[in-house]
């Protein structure tokens, strides 16, 4: 967020040709620009109406693509907050606010963010099937309070006046495909920082969020915030449409076809947005030609969410992979001969190691953990020194997990303590979070899949190493590693190579201690072999000590200078490999009672 | 107070019928079903256009029943056939959709006119606090705990009921075992949908008769469910009337009076947050 467009956009500008990004989008621009100008010239004066209403829920449902579509957060009640926008200009239009709309409009989305954070504050501890129930209570609930008090204006039959130069249909349209533009133009900016790519992440894994130094009630209640703000500027220009809107405008009824229309369309784009208020307007004026009732259009729209849930996409998401896959052939065509290669920008610069080299990247001391009466981690010490590719081994259900969930505060370390790079983050009285643990140099990575696969692998990259990356930085930190480039769609990666492109994100975060929870789990045994030089030279490249957990005990051999191996929670050896792995305890521990090889 | 109380008997017995449905059918089903209220109200709809046409009202009543009970099949029957494997976020998701459906379908067949549904139990039983307790109140209430009885004797002394919760919390694993189950899934489903419009066809003629804001019963409904965590029945049931009894008491105040649909949400609110106070993350691990 802070400097995201600083070094983020001149690099666009400069590194990008001419037929890049930025001249897409500008063509894009303009060439909306004039379809808008064209429409509101051209059409006759019932379907400039029939448009305005399309762009107008294309707002709203652009406020569903944030909070369900990118964050993936179930919420019914978005008619609730155009209700509460549509309220407010009410209210100021009968006060007599000076500034007109244009004043209003962005009034009325901020009278609705303290709402949003109200039902965001829930969504910190609620999900799925419960935040659902929540959020069409809420729905229900301004229904009911809208309807008991009418709004601003309507009994005393005070209309919602339009400012001078918006008066007509027309131009009133214009300001509405302005007002969409406006909002897709900074989405699509936001989705550029750190903070829409936390929303995605969410997505995906609120944990992963976190460990990636996020903080997850942050992330979760922006999203509602930018939410409520976007659905209570669509309830302004209903009511600016309108001139007077009562409750039914908003009934919950809306709420649930809104979400259900965002989910068939792929609100999370702009283009999503606008074909799903498109096909609402079309499809019930095509039914009201043919004479069908206006309510056929709510089951094709539950029809054609029920279909899009099963495909698990909705138009927009195949859109742009249609187009993607054609943009691949085309530059595939042109660059055959570039070839893939390492970058040969020179390797970022390791900080140098601590004048005294044998600086404590990471240690613990008297950390346990417990599950009820079970003692999974018991009072287990380590450390592991700058420069140090440490590993940490053990049989299934011996605590290596547990440990690293302590260490990386997703459970507490039971008085136990934790510093790293000589900064505690957790002691006697509890630990900090774990974003703050991440953003203090402490990051790990985890055994399940949680890369979220809405991102490319560039977005995820600058989200895992929390600041700007060049092309060459990112080549550089991906070499060796994964094969992907910058651009590719996490989406089209398998899951080994998803779970190596986290110890890249981990890593280019340049932390004082890297924590890979089984990175290897699912790679071949020349890949595993491969992980384990590359690991070696991490500390040099990086300067970042490694505490690695894992079950290939080749592995650990070939990466690791310490080892410290648990069972039963406990620490039953600590030492080099070669010494601690030829110890009758470690052997029994992993083989059973005969210490034969 | 004691007034307002008994004449949300009717109410309480209605949130908690179908608070235990819900229940009932997230055990069974694994599924939030938004749109059991609305799959009631087609029940209670198809009734009121047979009995328009001179059906006598057992027959009409009836022939709503499993008119019920299809459209939940249906629904079940889309849930089973594409997101059997699906979280429950996904399968929410889809009720929601079908809630929409439902809803929209209503309309059309039976339009948007209120219209006078035939009362089956207008009947006074008694009179407490010189307020009359009718037919209906009893009959719902004991709906509710004959649901809440049956489906605990289901869940807890059946083999069936046993195979039922195996295929709601471990899909794959009860298929590999060599369960099919799917036929029964879809009949559990039909059994709610059914129940439900036994419930609404009671309690819609003395409530409204909109198919919107019966189909919006869902939301005291789920309240009552979620005191219950959604798996305990006694708790769904004790939630429903104590809500029920609380919109009693609230109606007797005309200040009040226009809010109490506001009080469903807030209980809501407050069950959910201090019951997932702890559940800090999505994952477990």
């Amino acid at each position: 967020m802070r400097r995201a467009d600083g070094p983020v956009a001149r690099r666009t500008v400069a590194g990008v040709p001419l037929d890049g990004p930025v001249a897409r989008w500008a063509v894009a621009g303009v060439l909306a620009a004039a379809a808008a100008y064209g429409l509101a010239a051209g059409l006759p004066a019932y379907w400039v109406f029939l448009a305005m209403s399309a762009v107008i829920s294309g707002v709203l449902l652009q406020s569903l693509g944030v909070v369900a579509g990118q964050a993936g957060m179930v919420s019914l009640c978005q008619m609730a907050f155009a209700a509460i926008g549509a309220w407010t200009t009410a209210q100021l239009n009968v006060w007599g606010v000076p500034g007109g709309l244009y004043v209003w409009l962005p009034l009325a989305g901020l009278a609705a963010v303290p709402f949003g954070l109200l039902i965001g504050l829930p969504a910190l501890r609620l999900r799925g099937v419960h935040l659902a129930i929540v959020t069409l209570g809420f729905a229900a609930t301004v229904d009911v309070v809208m309807a008991a008090n009418s709004f601003p204006g309507v009994s005393q039959g005070v209309v919602v006046g339009r400012p001078a130069g918006l008066t007509s249909d027309r131009q009133y349209f214009l300001l509405c495909c302005g007002v969409f533009a406006l909002v897709a133009v900074a989405l699509a900016l936001v989705r550029r920082t750190r903070l829409g790519a936390s929303w995605r992440a969410l997505k995906e894994s609120e944990r992963a969020t976190a460990a990636a130094g996020t903080s997850v009630p942050a992330a979760k209640l922006s999203a509602f915030a930018v939410s409520a703000f976007i659905a209570g500027v669509s309830g302004a220009l209903l009511a600016g449409q309108l001139a007077m809107v009562v409750s039914r405008n908003f009934d919950p009824g809306q709420s649930l076809v809104a979400y259900a229309v965002a989910v068939m369309a792929g609100a999370h784009h702009a283009e999503g947005a606008l074909v799903g208020g498109a096909l609402g307007v079309l499809v019930s004026e095509l039914l009201r030609r043919l004479g069908v009732p206006q309510q056929w259009a709510n089951v094709v729209f539950a029809v054609g969410a029920v279909q899009a849930m099963t495909q698990g996409s909705g138009m927009s998401d195949g859109l742009r992979a249609a187009l993607r896959a054609r943009r691949a052939r085309r530059s595939d065509a042109r660059h055959a001969d570039t070839g893939p290669g390492v970058s040969a920008a020179a390797g970022p610069e390791a900080p140098a190691l601590a004048a005294d080299g044998r600086r404590a990247a990471l240690r613990i001391e008297r950390v346990s953990v417990r599950y009820g009466q079970v003692v999974a981690v018991d009072d287990v010490g380590l450390t592991v020194l700058a420069g140090e590719v440490h590993g940490l081994v053990g049989p299934n259900g011996a605590g290596k997990s547990s440990l690293v969930d302590a260490i990386s505060g997703f459970v507490p370390t039971g008085g136990g303590l934790v510093e790293v790079g000589g900064v505690a983050v957790a002691g006697a009285r509890g630990g900090a979070a774990v974003h703050r643990r991440a953003r203090a140099g402490l990051r790990r990575t985890f055994q399940q899949d949680r890369v979220p696969v809405g991102l490319s692998v560039r977005e995820y990259l600058r989200f895992a190493a929390r600041r700007a990356l060049s092309d060459a930085e990112l080549e550089e930190g991906l070499a060796g590693l994964v094969t992907a480039a910058p651009g590719d769609p996490i989406a089209a990666l398998d899951v080994g190579a998803r779970r190596l492109l986290e110890v890249a994100g981990t890593l280019l975060a340049r932390p004082a201690i890297a924590v890979l929870d089984e990175p290897a789990a699912g790679l071949g045994h020349a890949e595993s072999e491969r992980l384990g030089a590359w690991l070696r030279r991490v500390p040099a490249r990086y300067g970042a000590a490694v505490l690695l957990i894992e079950h290939d005990l080749d592995l650990v051999r070939a990466a690791c200078t310490g080892v410290t191996v648990l069972d039963f929670g406990r620490v039953v050896a600590q030492g080099p490999p070669a010494e601690v792995f030829a110890e009758p305890r470690v052997l029994r521990a992993y083989l059973g009672e005969e210490p034969a090889a | 107070m004691f007034q307002g109380l008994v004449s949300g008997l009717a109410a309480g017995g209605t949130f908690a019928a179908l608070g235990l449905l819900l229940t009932a059918m997230y055990r069974l089903t694994a599924t939030v079903n938004l749109a059991v209220a609305a799959t009631g109200v087609a029940g209670v709809y198809v009734m009121a256009a047979l009995a328009g046409t001179g059906w006598p009202y057992w027959a009409a009543a009836l022939a709503g029943v499993a008119a019920g009970a299809l459209v939940s099949a249906g629904c079940g029957l889309v849930m089973t056939r594409w997101f059997a494997e699906s979280g429950p976020q996904t399968r929410t998701a889809v009720s929601i959709a079908q809630l929409i459906g439902i809803i929209a379908l209503a309309y059309i067949a039976f339009g948007d006119e209120p219209r006078v549904l035939p009362n089956p139990a207008a009947g006074r039983v008694a009179t407490l606090a010189g307020v009359v307790v009718t037919q209906g109140a009893v009959v719902l209430l004991a709906l509710a705990v004959v649901i809440g009885a049956g489906t605990s004797l289901l869940l807890t002394r059946t083999p069936l009921g046993l195979r039922l919760r195996a295929m709601a919390e471990r899909p794959v694993t009860t298929e590999l075992l060599g369960i099919g189950t799917r036929a029964l899934t879809v009949t559990v489903w039909a059994l709610a949908g059914a129940l439900s419009s036994l419930v609404l066809l009671v309690v819609a003629p003395v409530r409204s008769s909109d198919i919107l804001s019966l189909s919006m019963l869902i939301v005291p409904a789920c309240a009552a469910a979620l005191l219950g965590g959604l798996r305990r029945l006694a708790g769904a049931l004790a939630g429903g009337l104590a809500l029920g009894l609380l919109e009693g008491v609230l109606a007797g105040s005309a200040v009040v009076q226009q809010y109490r649909d506001v009080v469903p949400f807030a209980a809501i609110l407050l069950i959910l947050v201090w019951s997932r106070r702890r559940e800090v993350w999505d994952a477990s691990r």
